[in-house]
């Protein structure tokens, strides 16, 4: 299983996490796909299998607008339970957001790796997922 | 020799020299008949001689038929003849007139003498060298101030000294008096026996007889007076002279013909010239002008004989008793010129003829200078007070005296002549409407011991209302009471409209910024509401062109393409949204006002709602008893209850049917609208910041856009009012809107 990377896409914008979803399976890369459509519904579920922590994602494509829970709430939960978890999780904050104010706010989250602004792009999306599948044979 | 007749039988050469009768043939001629002057009682005396008397007298006048009078002497006694019988009269007469007047000479002398003792307190004093005996003059008793019955001894004077070694002195000067006949002369301080202290004066010299010291006798004089005055004298003296020696006053003299006698110190240093240069120069042309010597003697001459005075040669002015001080140009020796005060006094003669003059210089070309200073900063203070238009002012508060500045005059239009003034006098100008804030001002300062600086109307001499602004101090003495105040007093009648000018500018401009400040969060609002509503739906594009043009199989490019529909529909209704904000942000919303009727607005929602109203089983209360009209733009009335309304039954409870209360009152003069209901409730405190931004959603609602409350807000604000709201989730939500 080892070299599955687990991706996970949080975002209510169902167009988006179609878009995601297809482009990554282009990409035909080795991956297990997870989604959900708030910042709730995500956490929820790493708070339900807090004991199993294998099927924790390896990355998070995680928007910043959502109802319910938006992006920097989960972050704040989040950060709540890493200790807990053993599993490295890459966190990648993504939004249509050009606010300044959204960038500065992410990149001041240590747990977050980079902002990154939508649409991501075939060619990005693929040398991120490459990198992390290269990491991990490491 | 005469014979028992009178007549003449002979004469002595010395008789006839003594009664002048050198020419005369006297032998033979009857002694009455030489001398007619004799009386009877003479010749009485002449006939007892003949009957055997004898006649002596020492001394008599005669006084002679040419109105002269002769001292004489004589002896006049019977001779016998050689039968035992008187033969006539022996007469041994002689004349004695020029010791007789010697002798008168030393009786006035002594007289005088005496007198001079008494007015001189001149005592004197014997001492018998032999017998120790001290003799005293009765002036000697005035002096020492003991009885009459006093008698003095050696011992007993000197107790009356002061100072034992003046005594011990007075012990040796008698010793050597005794031993070298050595004469003696001390000043000495005694006690008398009243005890007054007095200054005497000793002198005395020894009488010696044949070699042997006899008699010590002298004076003593009573110098107090005398001694007294050259103390005075010295003192004076020595101060006159550290006075001339002064280096930082020059003091020159002349002599009777004008001609310097004296040029100290100070004269040398302030003039450059040393004395030797000066002295005996005539007239102080070498250091005067000519032109202010002329003006000094003219005033001079002026003062002394007025107007009338008509040119006379013999007049000199030098001769008046003057005394004047005056600014004087001195020149030094290097040329250049200084201003001096100098005070000019004549010595004159008890006779009026001047014996020179005394000139004391001081030099104020220093002072001068900082007057001249002190005139211009004057000048300068007054250029500034009229520019500022600032005035100040000093008041003596225990006398009640106040000073005006020249400018605080032209401030007051107060003529300058009026120089008395007092509180009152700036009182009295006072606006009436201010005089009560003036009086509790000056009042509280009193109190407090410190000026508070205010501002207040005055009504000038003129009838003109100004504003001035009063900044002062108050000066206490030690004892912490006020007894002077200074300060300025500045017109700020025109600065005080600027102000108004200014603020209301200020006000103006607030509200521009406001609006500004307003326009630019709207301006942020968009750029966010561009960022994320309108990217969203491009990106999402954009991802869908990419993946569409990947697919290679038709039934996924099927699906692509109804997503593509999605996309924009949605896009669409965000563009619509935006569209809507922009025309609510720009029209001017307020042109269109009229009165709206809230129950009217209430029922057109219900009615335009009835269908979710019937499904949802939505109780909905309209109260509008309080307050049932606003002026308002009623598009916007409409919107607002619409969305409103229809939110609270979209997001009702699941658990039971929604309950609306919609109420309008009046709080603190503004009109309120609620909007309560019993729905979901939102967690504020998560989203809170974003209730009412565009396309915010909260629940997982298949109808929720984020739409509604982001248009309500927009059109709330362009209307100037507020809407906010509290919530508890699953209670229920109110929205409050103020207009």
């Amino acid at each position: 299983m080892n070299n599955v990377l687990k991706t996970c896409i949080v975002d209510d914008d169902s167009i988006y996490r179609f878009t995601m979803v297809k482009t990554l399976e282009s990409t035909k890369l080795p991956m297990e796909i997870m989604v959900f459509p708030d910042g709730e519904e995500a956490i929820d579920f790493m708070l339900d299998n807090l004991d199993q922590d294998s099927v924790f994602p390896d990355v998070i494509f995680l928007d910043i607008d959502m109802p319910v829970m938006d992006g920097f709430q989960f972050m704040e939960e989040y950060v709540k339970i890493k200790p807990r978890v053993g599993k490295k999780i890459t966190i990648y904050m993504v939004s249509s957001s050009l606010d300044p104010v959204d960038i500065e706010r992410a990149k001041k989250i240590s747990a977050i790796s980079d902002y990154i602004v939508k649409p991501i792009g075939l060619n990005r999306l693929k040398t991120i997922i490459e990198d992390l599948l290269e990491e991990r044979k490491d | 020799m005469l014979d028992t007749n009178m007549v003449y039988l002979a004469v002595s050469k010395r008789w006839i020299k003594d009664f002048v009768f050198e020419d005369e043939d006297i032998v033979g001629r009857s002694h009455y008949d030489i001398f007619p002057e004799i009386g009877d009682d003479w010749k009485e005396k002449n006939q007892l001689c003949l009957k055997g008397a004898i006649d002596i007298c020492d001394e008599a006048p005669f006084y002679r038929k040419d109105g002269s009078i002769q001292w004489i002497y004589w002896d006049v006694r019977p001779w016998y003849n050689a039968e035992g019988e008187i033969g006539g009269l022996l007469m041994h007469t002689g004349d004695i007139t020029e010791q007789k007047e010697r002798e008168l000479e030393k009786k006035r002398a002594e007289s005088i003498l005496n007198d001079t003792s008494e007015i001189a307190r001149i005592s004197t004093w014997e001492i018998n060298l032999s017998t120790q005996e001290l003799l005293w003059n009765k002036m000697a008793y005035e002096i020492y101030e003991v009885a009459d019955d006093f008698r003095p001894t050696v011992d007993a004077a000197l107790e009356f000294f002061k100072y034992d070694e003046d005594r011990q002195a007075a012990k040796v000067a008698i010793q050597n008096a005794i031993d070298y006949g050595s004469a003696v002369d001390m000043d000495v301080e005694m006690l008398t026996a009243k005890g007054n202290s007095i200054w005497a004066k000793i002198t005395g010299k020894v009488e010696s007889l044949s070699g042997v010291p006899t008699r010590f006798y002298g004076i003593l004089q009573d110098v107090s007076n005398i001694r007294l005055t050259e103390q005075r004298l010295n003192r004076a003296y020595t101060e006159l002279e550290a006075i001339f020696n002064s280096k930082s006053t020059a003091i020159i003299t002349t002599d009777k013909d004008g001609i310097i006698n004296r040029f100290n110190k100070g004269a040398e240093k302030l003039l450059g010239y040393t004395a030797d240069e000066i002295v005996g120069l005539e007239k102080p042309d070498i250091y005067l002008l000519k032109e202010e010597r002329d003006k000094f003697e003219n005033d001079i001459t002026l003062l002394f004989r007025g107007d009338s005075f008509i040119a006379d040669a013999q007049y000199n002015y030098r001769n008046e008793n003057i005394n004047d001080t005056r600014q004087w140009t001195f020149r030094r020796k290097d040329g250049s010129m200084f201003s001096t005060l100098t005070s000019i006094t004549a010595i004159n003669s008890s006779e009026g003829i001047n014996d020179g003059f005394i000139s004391v210089v001081t030099d104020i070309s220093k002072i001068k200078d900082v007057k001249n200073e002190l005139r211009k900063k004057n000048d300068l203070l007054n250029f500034a007070e009229r520019l500022s238009l600032i005035g100040h002012w000093q008041w003596n508060t225990v006398l009640d005296r106040v000073q005006w500045s020249e400018n605080l005059y032209t401030i007051f239009e107060l003529e300058e002549s009026v120089t008395e003034l007092q509180f009152d006098t700036y009182f009295n100008f006072v606006h009436p409407e201010d005089k009560d804030l003036v009086a509790e001002y000056f009042k509280k300062s009193a109190n407090d011991k410190k000026f508070y600086s205010f501002i207040h109307k005055i009504i000038t001499v003129n009838g003109v209302v100004k504003t001035i602004h009063l900044v002062g101090k108050a000066i206490a003495n030690k004892k912490g009471e006020i007894f002077e105040m200074f300060g300025t007093c500045q017109d700020v009648t025109e600065s005080k409209e600027e102000e108004l000018k200014l603020i209301r500018a200020k006000e103006e401009l607030e509200i521009v910024a406001q609006k500004l400040a307003y326009q630019n969060k709207q301006l942020a609002d968009f750029t966010h509401i561009t960022s994320h509503n309108l990217r969203a739906p491009v990106a999402n594009l954009n991802s869908l062109m990419e993946i569409y043009k990947l697919s290679d199989d038709d039934e996924e490019r099927l699906d692509i393409f109804s997503k593509f529909d999605t996309v924009i529909d949605r896009l669409t209704l965000t563009l619509n949204t935006l569209i809507e904000a922009l025309k609510t942000k720009i029209s001017d919303a307020q042109e269109e006002l009229e009165s709206v009727d809230l129950n009217e607005i209430f029922e057109d929602t219900i009615q335009t709602l009835s269908g979710s109203i019937l499904t949802s089983g939505a109780v909905i209360k309209g109260d509008f008893r309080e307050l049932s009209t606003i002026t308002y733009n009623r598009i916007y009335m409409d919107s607002i209850f619409l969305n409103l309304i229809g939110n609270a039954i979209k997001y009702k409870a699941k658990d039971r049917a929604p309950e609306i209360i919609v109420k309008s009152k009046v709080k603190n003069g503004r009109n309120i609208i609620t909007f309560k209901d019993n729905g979901l409730g939102i967690d504020l405190e998560r989203h809170g910041h974003k209730l009412f931004g565009l396309n915010k959603v909260f629940h997982r609602h298949p109808d929720a856009k984020g739409v509604g409350l982001f248009l309500t807000k927009t059109q709330v604000e362009a209307m100037g009012g507020t809407i906010t709201a509290t919530s508890e989730v699953n209670v229920g939500t109110t929205f409050t809107i103020i207009f």
